[in-house]
Formats: structure tokens, sequence, C-alpha cells
């Protein structure tokens, strides 16, 4: 299965460092963890999605979309 | 269809919980009513009793309009319909409340907002939802006078005042005539900061772009926290389009070729590079941004980037969790509708993401007649894909790194900092304008444009007032 990057959202209560501490357990591999945001973003297999989902202090875990993308600097609309 | 968020003070937010109902309905400010028949000079000498320093609707009619006078006021006596908007400490109006029989003065209350009946919620069948969370006011008689009163002093006033500043801007029209730039942009005319005594000073804003042109000459000695979430890249600005933003809601008082295209002169500038230079990013960094943007306490966020959403699809969970958190440490985001749209062929698309978000303002874009802008995209997805603004988004005047020094450009990009400028302008006035407060304080002041459905400009025309 291809590795995607995912956003966990956590639940407002709970403790981040624990939450990034369960889905590391849980075989993701944290890429960054957003304290003052309540995101922990994650690398994982798609098949990891649901269990992720699963764990307590998580509300959310969605996809990274393909990013985003401004006009050339010479555009006259930005 | 979903509920629109914030639309009511009360519902709106988990800030909201700790504040009372009646502090979301109210502005902070105090409607004094005076007794049938009382002399406006007796009044006004009440109210100087008081220690209020008063200004008077009847000094704005006639001739030019000091305006540091009326900035230096604590209240503005309105003789027509025997009423004051005063701005006072509660004790200070406790004491006043207790006023003996002959005084002039009948009764004190504060002063709620009332925008739903100045400029009414727009009316979407499709959604009636939305009408039953709208905020009930219930207004005494003497309260509904002052209203319509307010209402039509406010408009002697802005006439009188953009009149004797000198701008070719007449508040009575729907649509101005042209704007004449050589002291100041149209956005700032069109937004009133040029009338503004407000500076942002103190107020920490966040621009998440594609960085700042950190030797612009226009910014020497301005305070400026930079930091990149660009892997590989330093945050100084390779492609223009931060530099711009950051000088619509920054950029100096003097700069140094006029006319003035800045907004919070003395702000506090965070610069988050989480644009690269050829002006993309991923989510990561543009969350890793928000982050340290909160982190770092900045009650304006702005964030002209997105990126399409097709009809019916929702906003990302994501950043609605971030926006959630953001605004309950007291931070406001705000974020440009997206410019999808080309409305000259017919083509009308939603709300970009991340502005779709339910915690996130959207601000869309109109020109300088007062039209909304021809790629301005439009409040056609429910939860949270609404227009909530709109802002000087057309051929707009700011900042770019040199040597070109200032560029010419339009977009909600461009609109977006103009909001956000104004945020910090309200942020200053006081410490409790802070995440949904100030949210809603941006959507009380803004100016009804009759002529635009709120479908595409939400609550109208972002105002300092």
């Amino acid at each position: 299965m291809a590795k995607n990057n995912y956003f966990v959202s956590v639940k407002p209560d709970a403790q981040i460092t624990s939450v990034a501490g369960e889905v590391r357990a849980a075989g993701a591999n944290v890429r960054q963890t957003l304290d003052a945001i309540g995101i922990v973003e994650v690398e994982a297999d798609e098949a990891l999605v649901e269990k992720l989902k699963s764990l307590a202090g998580v509300a959310s875990v969605d996809p990274a979309t393909g990013g985003f993308q401004l006009p050339p600097p010479d555009s006259p609309v930005q | 269809m979903a509920k629109v968020p914030l639309t009511s003070g009360a519902d709106i937010l988990p800030t909201a919980e700790t504040q009372s109902r009646e502090a979301a309905e109210t502005t902070g400010r105090y409607i004094v009513t005076f007794r049938e028949g009382a002399d406006p000079q007796a009044a006004t000498a009440a109210l100087s009793n008081f220690g209020l320093r008063t200004a008077t609707a009847a000094d704005f009619r006639e001739s030019a309009v000091d305006f540091q006078t009326l900035g230096a006021a604590d209240s503005v006596v309105l003789p027509e319909i025997g009423v004051a908007v005063v701005s006072a400490e509660p004790d200070q109006m406790a004491s006043m409340s207790a006023a003996d029989e002959a005084s002039p003065i009948l009764a004190v209350e504060p002063e709620r907002y009332v925008y739903a009946l100045s400029a009414p919620a727009p009316v979407r069948l499709e959604e009636p939802e939305v009408q039953e969370a709208a905020p009930r006011i219930d207004l005494s008689p003497a309260a509904a006078a002052y209203v319509r009163g307010y209402r039509d002093a406010l408009d002697s006033f802005t006439s009188s005042l953009l009149s004797s500043a000198g701008a070719e801007a007449s508040a009575a029209a729907i649509a101005p005539t042209a704007f004449v730039e050589t002291n100041f942009t149209w956005g700032l005319q069109a937004t009133r900061v040029h009338l503004s005594p407000l500076s942002g000073r103190g107020i920490r804003v966040a621009v998440l772009d594609t960085g700042m042109d950190l030797q612009h000459p226009d910014f020497a000695g301005r305070s400026i926290t930079a930091a990149s979430f660009v892997p590989g890249q330093a945050p100084q600005d390779g492609h223009g389009h931060g530099t711009h933003c950051i000088g619509t809601s920054c950029g100096p008082r003097t700069p140094g070729v006029r006319p003035r295209y800045g907004i919070a002169y003395e702000a506090a500038i965070f610069v988050g590079k989480v644009l690269n230079n050829a002006g993309s990013g991923t989510d990561g960094w543009i969350l890793a941004g928000i982050n340290w943007a909160v982190a770092n306490g900045c009650p304006v966020i702005s964030m002209s980037l997105g990126r399409p959403v097709n009809p019916g699809e929702p906003p990302p969970v994501a950043y609605e969790t971030a926006a959630r958190n953001a605004l309950n440490r007291r931070c406001l985001i705000v974020a440009a509708a997206g410019n999808d749209s080309n409305r000259s062929a017919g083509v009308i698309r939603p709300v970009s993401a991340p502005a779709n978000c339910p915690s996130i303002m959207a601000v869309g874009a109109i020109d300088e007649n007062f039209r909304i802008a021809n790629f301005s995209n439009r409040a056609i997805n429910g939860g949270g894909g609404e227009v909530n603004l709109v802002g000087p988004g057309v051929r707009v005047r700011s900042s770019w790194p040199m040597p070109t020094r200032y560029n010419t450009i339009s977009g909600t990009s461009m609109a977006t900092p103009h909001v956000a400028g104004i945020a910090a302008l309200y942020a200053q006035t006081s410490p409790l304008l802070r995440g949904a407060q100030l949210w809603l304080r941006l959507l009380n002041t803004a100016r009804n444009i009759v002529t635009i459905p709120p479908v595409d400009d939400g609550r109208g025309l972002v105002q300092i007032i």
C-alpha cells in the first residue's frame, strides 16, 4: 500500500502529545505535531486510517490535498 | 443545507461560551436617552459633568469637520432624537444611570448591534435555519428611534467627512464616482481607513504567504518577525505576492512614494512563508504556519491562498480544526474566497478552500465602482462556504519586491489583507476584540452594498468606523 500524508484532528479534550504517541504506536510516522491548533501530521499506509480514526482522542483523519498554487508573479489576477 | 455559522453571536463558537449573550450582542458602548424635550445643550452639559467629551451630529452638518475632535470625543449627541452614543467605563455609566430627576438623562442602556435593522440579514430561502439563528434584538421605541436616527446621522457624517477629507467618494451614493489616488489608494478610501486615527499599534498580524522582501525601504524600522515553513527557502519573498499582501495589511503611513496603501502601519508584522518562491505550498506547510502564528498569539492571521472546490464539496476538516482552535486562542483567520469565477462568461464558482471553513472568514473582492469582481467566487456551498465580507480587490496598489517597489494587481488575495489590516485596527481598540468577537465586529461594521447580493458579498464591504 502506498504511504500518504494525513492530518489527524485531535479532540478538544485530548492531550495532543498522548494522541501523537498513540498514533505512532499504531504504526504511523509522525511528521509534525502542531500543538497550538490540535493537528498531528502523519505519514501512513492507507490501510491504517481506520485504525487511527478509532483511537481515543482522534476526532478525524483526513488526507493531505494536492496543495496550493498561486498564479505567476506577472499575472494581473492573483 | 448546513447551518451557516457565525450569523449569531450566541451559538457560534466555543469562545462565545465564555461571554454572556448580553455581551455578545452589545458593542461596549452605551445609549443615553434624554428626557423628552430636553435642551440639547443641557444634555451635552450633563455628559460633560460625567467627564465625557462630546461631539454633536449637528457639528458635522454645515462646515468642515475636525475629525480629530470626533476621534477624541467619548460621545456623540444626536439631538434630533434625544440620544447620545457614549464610550465609557461601566462604573462611569452606573453613576450616570443613577442620575436624579432633574437630570436631562432618562435612561442608560448598553448599545446593541444594530445590523439586523440597518443592514438586514440576507434572506436565503434555501436556508431557513439561518433566519432562525439570527439574533433577536428587542428594541424599545426610544432605541428604535435611535437606530433610525443613528443611521441617518451616520450618513450625514460620512458625507461630510468624505467631502472634507478631499475624497471623491460619496457615502450617499451606491457607487462612488472615480477615486483620486493622490494620497490614498482607492481601497483605503472605500474602507474609510484614510479617516481613521488607528494604526494597529501593538497588534501582531501574521501574513502566511510567499514571504516578504525584508529589505523593502517602506518597511525600514518596522517590527518584523519572519519564519519559513518551506524546506530550503528563507522567508525572503521570491515571488511578490506575499510582499504585496503585507503591504496592504501592514504597510506604512508614509510610504516612500505616495499614495499610502497600507492599513495597520504600526502593527507587528509576522511573516510566515508557507508558499515557495514559485507560489506553491502544501497543507503541511500552511498548517505549520497557522500553528506558528497561533503559538505567537497573533490576533489576526491573513491567508491570501486557496484551492478551487467543486459544488457540494465539504470544507477541509484539518483547517476547520485549526481555525476553531485558533479562535479559541483568540486568533482570527481571514482567507481569500478565490478567483475561480469568470462572471462575464457566466462562470461562477464556489468559495475556495480553506476559506470555505466555517471558522475561517472568507473574503471576496469588489472593484472601485463597488461591483463584484469578475473573478470573485460565490456562496454556492453551505457549511462554511459563504462569502463573509468583501474588500477592495481590483487594481490594488501595494508594495512589491525591490527594485520594482510597487505593483498594482487584482484578486481576492488583495481584498483579504484589507480585512486583515482593518481587523488589526479594531483589535487595537480593545483587548476584548479577539477571536469570535473580532469576527463579529468586522461583520457588524461592514457596509451593505445594496447592488450586490449577499451570496457574493456576505455582509458587505469591510469598514473601519
